[in-house]
């Protein structure tokens, strides 16, 4: 794990300061983010908006993260976040799949819960260095659902979760094949022990319908093909998902490390007995020739897939989504359709190019207009989000302070709808397709949000602002936020407004809001500790807003 | 394209929905006005048994006990006859029995509260063994966990949807003006989420119901009045931007029934101090709630709940025990809480499961446990109930009830995995019908309904 930058960077703390003092005066109230000429370097707000899509939110104000992006412009910083060393997850010893009696209190909790590995993502996320990656691949799990609802051992999950990392910025046709194969996705969807004589259809009609193409023919701008009676084009029929059933036949989990403890680690491998070895219409009229072997099957039905044009726009569409906006305009989505069809070396499926497409998209970067566009709308940002980037603002230290958090955030986040690796089914914590109640926008993650949920969220402000999350059985170290890098703006109500406008906005509060931010600021007695105090009182209000949680 | 609100629930049902149709579904639902509810007051409690709860033992023949005992004896897995709990279904003219952990609700089969809804399931068509073998279509992913799961709470068997049969009929009567949502949910499911409605969603108690909704962090300082006003106002600005301004909504719901929740009714029925004890007991709170002190009531409400831990493949017999007794006692709780509210008559609970379990055992001895299935047999408890009897569709042996033998009439293959002869839609509809959603909204709710017949299975007066 990666020391927190805060402790690193401490000297560049008075830089800084002097640093910002320079913007936040040239930049008293409602300012906008504008394209800037390449050559000139980004605004502090066009940095700090750049690093909400493409991160779990700016380290606060001395965090290399913006030094980087905004110094090195955006390219380069991306280039550095795909090299970045990967934080990922630990393989856990395999445990018997029955939970032995005597296997009971922490035992239980750190084998058979998913405890350790959702501690390990918060702290990954709080304190990584690889940043983007971890965005990518919580995205990737999100569409490429396993959940640990079903896969309760975190033994097996931890090679589901290295999957998503590894090829995070790899191909996605590598990605597709490792995950088909891997034994968490195999009893998840059923393909594992899936036979020639009961062929389970599980597996074949996900990866289709969720994993890859979609249900409908897409445009390669995310927009459905209709036919002459303007009607959508399904991408599949029963027959097709039968010939897919028949290819994933004959794989299970590798050979046992011991009896009653199955293999979650390495690859399924094939059975030729139990594969149905029957030629296979697949996708687009492709057929399979009979008696291949289980492995060429599978390959050649994952190219099948990998081929099909609906690829681009179905997974770049949701990776849109997840990153920046929930309705990305037509545009958006075909010039990132293009860059997955052809990463500019004839390379398809390249998902560097693809996040890259993504986050440099003057969509992504430009000015928000008003009124607004469905794409500058933005998106809602979903539960974990929305903690690490209030939690990275301020320093997220244990609950003492003298040391790290644990990253034993996973309650929190639960309450607030999004049990971390836990989704409630194979459709992912929230659907891609959720509405926006009452308006014709797409809103994935009001699929979490609700009467209960949103003042979890409230709360969960208080509780990180006005106090922490004290040390327990489960928290050893606890996290409590640290206000001290902000005290010089808290010198006034007006320069506290606009200085966590900044860093906590990128720049979008409105003048109305200011001013509320800055009278309930002004509220706050004299007394010992006044900064912090209207720190909180600020930080508070900033955080519980619609307009802070969601990213536009 | 237009698109009537039928035409758009049917689309969205079935998961076949294009982003136009969203579009225009969701605008025209703005403007549209919600159904009124109907008089009277009427609530639905569906208990979820999550897991897939082994019905073969739920409900057993008693008449027939050697039958039974043919195949479950040996492994140890048959219940012992002369525990059980007898009854006698008025239409069928042999004993059958319960569990008899469910010695609690045994009770109101004889008062005819309760009623058994038999070898019922997800179907997309009526289904005999022969279509089945000759591979006539079923629904998709039978035997699995979470699409059987899905399909007994959105009745859609065809594919993935994504709003349940609960949410479907709150969509159909719209937000009501009081913003308080017809469904509440006191655990996680798809059959509360509706395409328009969401649930609210509260804790199970004894978190108080004045306690369910608070925003915390507030004194009563003037600084905190301060910030409070300040909150206030922000939620009320910048709703020029539709993603904050529907943020800012849902907030505003949550403080306003937090604000209306203002009080903890009392219930003097005691309720086990279960997981599904609570559940049943806060939503016997909120009825009390939305009848006395609500100044806004529905006439309408649904309410979820779910109990998980079914999935026996192992040490069956003690666990299930353990589960069937939390639900007698909880389910007899909340029907009692209901005679105290004087509305026993007005609420109806249900219960749905993931699927039955193999009627052949698996494993022995201690172990010794059952595998995924099918069909199942449900309860249904109301003072509305047509209580005292068995309902459902009548198979190849003339009766609703399924025939207990391996590789027979009702066994998808040897193991005893009955095919419903009832289907969900025609289940669901039963309770939707007395609820108060007409028959043509019913074939919106559950577009597969028109295949079965009869439509109503005749459980509820």
């Amino acid at each position: 794990m990666q020391a927190a930058p805060r402790f690193k960077r401490r000297v560049k703390l008075g830089l800084t300061l002097l640093f910002l003092a320079g913007c936040v005066i040239g930049w008293v109230g409602p300012s906008h983010s504008r394209p800037l000429p390449a050559s000139t370097p980004p605004t502090v707000e066009d940095t700090l908006r750049f690093l909400e899509h493409s991160t779990w939110g700016a380290w606060g104000l001395d965090g290399g993260f913006f030094w980087r992006a905004h110094n090195a412009g955006f390219e380069q910083f991306l280039e550095e976040q795909f090299n970045a060393p990967m934080s990922s997850y630990p393989t856990l010893p395999l445990y018997p799949q029955t939970r032995p009696e005597d296997c009971t209190g922490t035992c239980q909790r750190d084998n058979y819960t998913m405890y350790l590995l959702q501690n390990r993502f918060f702290t990954n996320a709080l304190y990584g260095e690889d940043q983007l990656r971890q965005r990518v691949a919580f995205a990737l799990h999100q569409i490429l659902v396993v959940s640990a609802a079903e896969i309760r051992l975190p033994s097996w999950m931890a090679p589901y979760l290295q999957i998503l990392d590894r090829n995070a910025f790899g191909n996605y046709r590598q990605l597709l094949y490792e995950i088909t194969l891997n034994p968490a996705m195999g009893n998840y969807l059923d393909m594992a022990g899936n036979t020639r004589t009961n062929p389970n259809e599980n597996y074949a009609r996900e990866i289709l319908q969720l994993f890859s193409i979609g249900l409908y023919r897409l445009n390669p701008d995310g927009t459905p093909q209709l036919d002459e009676f303007g009607r959508q084009i399904p991408t599949f029929d029963q027959d097709i998902i039968n010939a897919f059933s028949r290819v994933f036949t004959g794989w299970n989990r590798a050979a046992a490390p011991a009896p009653g403890v199955p293999n979650y680690i390495n690859p399924m491998v094939p059975n030729q007995n139990q594969h149905d070895v029957g030629p296979k219409t697949l996708l687009r009229g492709v057929t399979l020739p009979p008696n291949q072997s289980a492995a060429k099957d599978l390959n050649d039905a994952l190219d099948n897939i990998f081929m099909d044009p609906n690829v681009g726009p179905f997974i770049g569409k949701q990776l849109i989504q997840h990153l920046v906006t929930s309705n990305p305009s037509p545009d958006y989505v075909r010039r990132v359709t293009a860059a997955f069809d052809d990463n500019g070396q004839g390379v398809r499926g390249d998902l560097k190019a693809v996040v890259r497409a993504i986050l440099l998209d003057p969509e992504a970067l430009a000015d928000r207009p008003t009124p607004p566009t469905p794409s500058s709308e933005g998106h809602l940002k979903h539960p974990v989000v929305f903690m690490l980037n209030l939690l990275r603002t301020f320093y997220p230290r244990s609950a003492d302070g003298s040391g790290l958090s644990d990253g034993y955030l996973n309650p929190q986040a639960t309450a607030m709808g999004m049990n971390v690796f836990s989704p409630p089914s194979v459709f992912s914590y929230f659907s891609p397709f959720t509405g926006v109640p009452g308006t014709n926008l797409r809103g994935p993650e009001f699929g979490v949000l609700n009467t209960s949920t949103a003042l979890a969220r409230a709360n969960f402000v208080n509780t990180m602002v006005n106090s922490r999350i004290p040390v327990s059985a489960n928290a050893p170290s606890g996290t409590s936020l640290d206000f001290s890098g902000f005290l010089w703006f808290a010198q006034s109500p007006e320069l506290l407004a606009d200085g966590l406008n900044t860093w906590m906005m990128a720049g979008r509060m409105s003048p109305a809001m200011r001013a509320d931010v800055i009278a309930a600021v002004a509220a706050v007695p004299a007394g010992p500790d006044l900064e912090v105090r209207r720190i909180r009182a600020a930080a508070y209000l900033i955080a519980t807003s619609a307009q802070y949680q969601v990213e536009r | 394209m237009t698109l009537s609100r039928r035409d758009f629930l049917v689309r969205s049902g079935c998961g076949v929905m294009s982003a136009a149709a969203i579009a225009s579904g969701i605008e025209r639902f703005g403007l549209v006005n919600a159904k009124a509810q109907g008089p009277g007051y009427r609530a639905l409690v569906c208990v979820f048994l999550a897991g897939g709860n082994d019905a073969n033992n739920t409900v057993i023949p008693f008449t027939g006990y050697a039958q039974y005992a043919a195949v479950r004896a040996a492994s140890t897995l048959a219940i012992a006859q002369d525990s059980l709990l007898p009854i006698t279904p008025g239409s069928l003219g042999v004993e059958f029995a319960l569990h008899p952990m469910l010695s609690a609700i045994h009770p109101l089969f004889a008062s005819n509260n309760l009623a058994v809804v038999c070898n019922v399931g997800p179907l997309i068509q009526p289904l005999s063994k022969d279509d089945y073998k000759s591979g006539a279509p079923r629904p998709y992913q039978l035997f699995s966990h979470s699409d059987q799961i899905a399909q007994w709470q959105t009745s859609i068997s065809t594919g993935q949807s994504p709003s349940g049969w609960g949410g479907r009929i709150a969509d159909l009567f719209g937000t009501q003006p009081s913003g308080f949502p017809m469904v509440t949910a006191l655990a996680g499911g798809q059959f509360a989420r509706g395409q328009f409605t969401a649930p609210l969603q509260v804790a199970a108690a004894p978190t108080a119901l004045n306690q369910l909704l608070v925003l915390n962090g507030f004194q009563n300082t003037a600084a905190d009045r301060a910030r409070r006003s300040a909150m206030d106002h922000i939620r009320t600005i910048d709703r020029e931007y539709k993603l904050v301004a529907a943020a800012q909504n849902v907030t505003q719901q949550a403080l306003d029934i937090g604000q209306s929740l203002s009080v903890d009714p009392v219930i003097n029925t005691v309720f086990p101090n279960t997981t599904l004890g609570n559940q049943l007991r806060q939503v016997a709170k909120l009825i009390k709630f939305n009848l006395t002190n609500s100044s806004a009531p529905l006439s309408r409400q649904i309410f979820f709940c779910s109990l998980g831990g079914f999935d026996t493949h192992q040490n069956q017999l003690l666990t299930q025990a353990n589960l069937l007794a939390q639900v007698g006692n909880a389910l007899k709780a909340f029907y009692d809480a209901t005679v105290e509210l004087n509305v026993a008559t007005d609420v109806t609970t249900f219960t749905l499961s993931d699927f039955s379990r193999t009627f052949q055992p698996s494993g022995s001895g201690g172990v010794v446990g059952t595998d995924h299935a099918w069909g199942s047999h449900h309860f249904v408890i109301g003072g509305a109930v047509r209580g005292g009897d068995f309902y459902g569709v009548p198979g190849v042996n003339g009766t609703v009830f399924p025939t207990l033998q391996l590789g027979g009439p009702d066994d998808t293959d040897t193991r005893g995995r009955w095919i419903p002869t009832a289907s969900v839609d025609q289940y669901a509809a039963t309770l939707a019908a007395w609820f108060g959603v007409s028959f043509t909204d019913l074939n919106t709710i559950f577009p597969q309904l028109r295949n079965f017949s009869p439509w109503n299975l005749g459980f509820m007066g």
